[in-house]
């Protein structure tokens, strides 16, 4: 069975159309990457799969679960990390797990395995139990990439998760990625940084104006295309859309 | 669900408590702000005591005979009096007044010359008393008013003397006051000795602390979750909240817990502020010697009264928190949720203001109705009418009130439950032209 099957979804905000039907599925334990500029639709995609938004046609099933019929039961099996989400600034950083950890598990050595492995997986040393409102935006992504993955979920959405980051930060973050991929989780993330995505995704889907316009792996659509790069990739199949 | 729910009501407690703008605005602020107050006011109170505690008065007796002698006597007898002579610098305020040392005296007091012969021919003779002003405070009206009350009281005693005198064997006050009218009250069918005014000056002063204290509390919880709600918002973090395996209902209930607790936390520390600052208030024109111990006369709140009482209160919190979660849910920051749950200050400050000063009964009938709709009337109207049990009022308005409030959370609900929590907002622009992304 699929991780995510996404079929012919379109949404429409009032008067403008953000999706026009696109469709894909990501494969269990893979990661997938949704590429794009900005105002692509990818955001859009990856919360209606959250369940945040409705769609206004087409179905998104995660795991076999409707993400308009169950929604519920979606959320138990995913987890979203939105583009510029934040944490709750008077909050210490292991507050913040622990807080979150709760949601997953009531048993007590459970909830403090899932804290503790959280507290780890942040990296953040000492400064865990600092304020959050003191930390940088790179310790505090990396924080917030704990929170998504500490539980290994099913499915791990993650909007533009190293965007803005230094290259410290950011190559901590894809580590994570990487490293809860083989352990199964399948990860379906956005990014309009396409030589990163080219390094760290098994599968890219090209989102252009709320459409899919080309999907394969990385190196299957650069030789397609006969280019050095994803980017050039996306550059010769929007000339041909255009 | 009780599990997440106390997850999410501590995690807004330890928010809203760390959060420098409740814990300066609505905790910190009124705790220290009343006190203050009071202490400010204690000084004043201070100031305006020391003012009558030592009364230099400079007197010219331009009379010669004895009554005058009689009623320096009289003022001197007082302690806080210091009489001097000042005859020697002058036997007129005119001449006086440009004489340097007059200003050492408060009050200067100028008694005519043919002061004990007009009261001995049964005439009224004036004493001048002049206080100087420089800065127009109470302090400086005060001696001036304390000397005129001691010959008020020379007076009667002249009044007194000269009836007796004239009719020996009578009974001077009798004379003076042949008619007297005792005011009584029937309170719940018992006769109570207080006049009618001295109760419902007493009934008065619960019917405006009551709706006060009633107005920080609902006001300061329905703000405190407007503000929880935009912080989700303004922080960025209600996105990964919504996708949590926790269900809405939870995380609505664990929100307006989370202010009640904050707010009842607020309401403590702007209460005993507050007291404070009456405390010292009390000490200075108190009216409590015109208060009455309501429960001597019959007038209290039952156990009931003061259950039924909570109920009304509780049921107006939630009700205003929960159209606070749905104002707050049109913003995108604190600033905007603070402005817009501003709205609620209306429904809530209109009918405490009104039954602060007129009973519901004196009200027309327009003013009724609207008072009865408005579900934050009821703390307000519950208080008078459980001091005289009327139960049935304050059980109508529990149960309307009860299902405002459930109509307000099912729609709090419900809209945290659609997409409208993350893209609803109040905008001003014209309507855009079908374009395609």
């Amino acid at each position: 069975m699929a991780a995510v099957v996404v079929k012919d979804l379109a949404k429409k905000y009032k008067n403008v159309a953000a999706l026009n039907g696109i469709s894909f599925n990501v494969d269990p334990g893979e990661i997938f990457g949704l590429i794009g500029p900005n105002g692509a639709g990818k955001t859009t995609t990856l919360r209606i799969i959250s369940t945040l938004l409705k769609p206004t046609s087409g179905t998104a099933i995660v795991s076999g679960l409707n993400v308009l019929e169950k929604p519920e039961e979606v959320r138990k099996i995913i987890s979203y990390l939105p583009e510029e989400a934040g944490a709750y600034k008077n909050l210490s950083g292991r507050e913040y797990i622990a807080f979150m950890a709760h949601f997953h598990t009531k048993n007590p050595q459970e909830l403090k395995n899932l804290i503790s492995s959280g507290v780890q997986l942040a990296g953040l040393g000492e400064r865990i139990d600092s304020y959050i409102k003191e930390y940088s935006k790179g310790m505090k992504r990396r924080l917030l990439i704990a929170r998504a993955l500490m539980t290994s979920p099913k499915l791990a959405i993650l909007d533009e998760p190293t965007s803005g980051l230094d290259i410290n930060h950011a190559h901590y973050v894809r580590n994570i990625i990487q490293e809860y991929a083989k352990k199964g989780t399948t990860v379906l993330l956005s990014s309009h940084n396409m030589l990163e995505v080219e390094h760290i995704c098994d599968r890219v889907a090209l989102i252009n104006r709320g459409e899919v316009i080309e999907m394969d792996a990385p190196k299957i659509l650069m030789n397609k295309y006969n280019a050095k790069n994803l980017e050039d990739v996306f550059m010769e199949v929007t000339k041909n859309a255009r | 669900m009780l599990d997440d729910l106390r997850n999410i009501v501590i995690k807004e407690v330890r928010e809203m408590m760390r959060d420098p703008r409740i814990l300066l605005g609505m905790i910190l602020v009124p705790l220290l702000m009343f006190p203050l107050m009071g202490l400010g006011m204690s000084a004043a109170t201070t100031s305006i005591k020391e003012s009558t505690e030592y009364i230099s008065v400079g007197y010219v007796n331009l009379d010669a005979g004895n009554t005058s002698i009689s009623l320096l006597v009289f003022v001197s007898q007082n302690k806080t009096i210091a009489l001097t002579n000042i005859t020697d610098i002058g036997t007129s305020i005119d001449k006086i007044i440009t004489q340097p040392n007059c200003t050492q005296y408060k009050v200067i007091m100028i008694i005519p010359a043919d002061f004990s012969y007009n009261i001995s021919t049964g005439n009224s003779s004036n004493i001048e008393l002049y206080a100087s002003l420089s800065n127009f405070g109470i302090s400086e009206g005060l001696p001036s008013t304390q000397v005129s009350s001691l010959i008020n009281t020379f007076s009667q005693i002249v009044l007194y003397q000269t009836l007796n005198a004239a009719c020996p064997g009578k009974n001077a006050s009798a004379m003076l006051n042949p008619v007297i009218a005792h005011e009584q009250s029937i309170v719940k069918g018992h006769v109570v000795n207080y006049s009618p005014m001295s109760i419902a000056n007493t009934m008065m002063m619960q019917s405006v602390m009551s709706p006060f204290v009633i107005m920080i509390v609902i006001i300061m919880a329905a703000q405190l979750v407007a503000m929880s709600v935009a912080m989700e918002k303004e922080n960025k973090t209600l996105e990964t909240l919504l996708t949590l395996p926790v269900s809405r209902m939870s995380i609505l209930a664990g929100k307006l817990s989370g202010g009640i607790v904050v707010a009842g936390i607020a309401c403590i520390t702007y209460m005993i502020g507050f007291s404070y600052y009456m405390d010292t208030l009390s000490g200075f024109g108190s009216n409590s010697a015109s208060s009455i111990p309501l429960a001597d006369i019959g007038i209290k709140m039952t156990a009931l009264g003061q259950v039924m009482l909570g109920i009304t209160l509780f049921l107006s919190i939630i009700a205003a928190m929960a159209i606070a979660v749905l104002l707050a849910a049109f913003t995108e920051d604190v600033r905007s949720a603070q402005s817009l749950a501003g709205i609620i200050y209306i429904p809530v400050f209109i009918p405490a203001f009104i039954l602060m000063f007129a009973p519901v009964e004196s009200l027309s009938t327009g003013v009724q109705a609207i008072i009865y709709a408005i579900p934050f009337s009821y703390p307000v109207l519950a208080v008078k009418a459980l001091y005289t049990a009327d139960y049935a009022l304050v059980t109508l308005g529990i149960i309307y009130q009860l299902v405002f409030s459930l109509v307000m959370v099912y729609l709090a609900a419900r809209f945290i439950n659609t997409e409208k929590i993350l893209t609803a907002k109040i905008t001003f622009k014209k309507k855009t032209e079908v374009k395609e992304l």
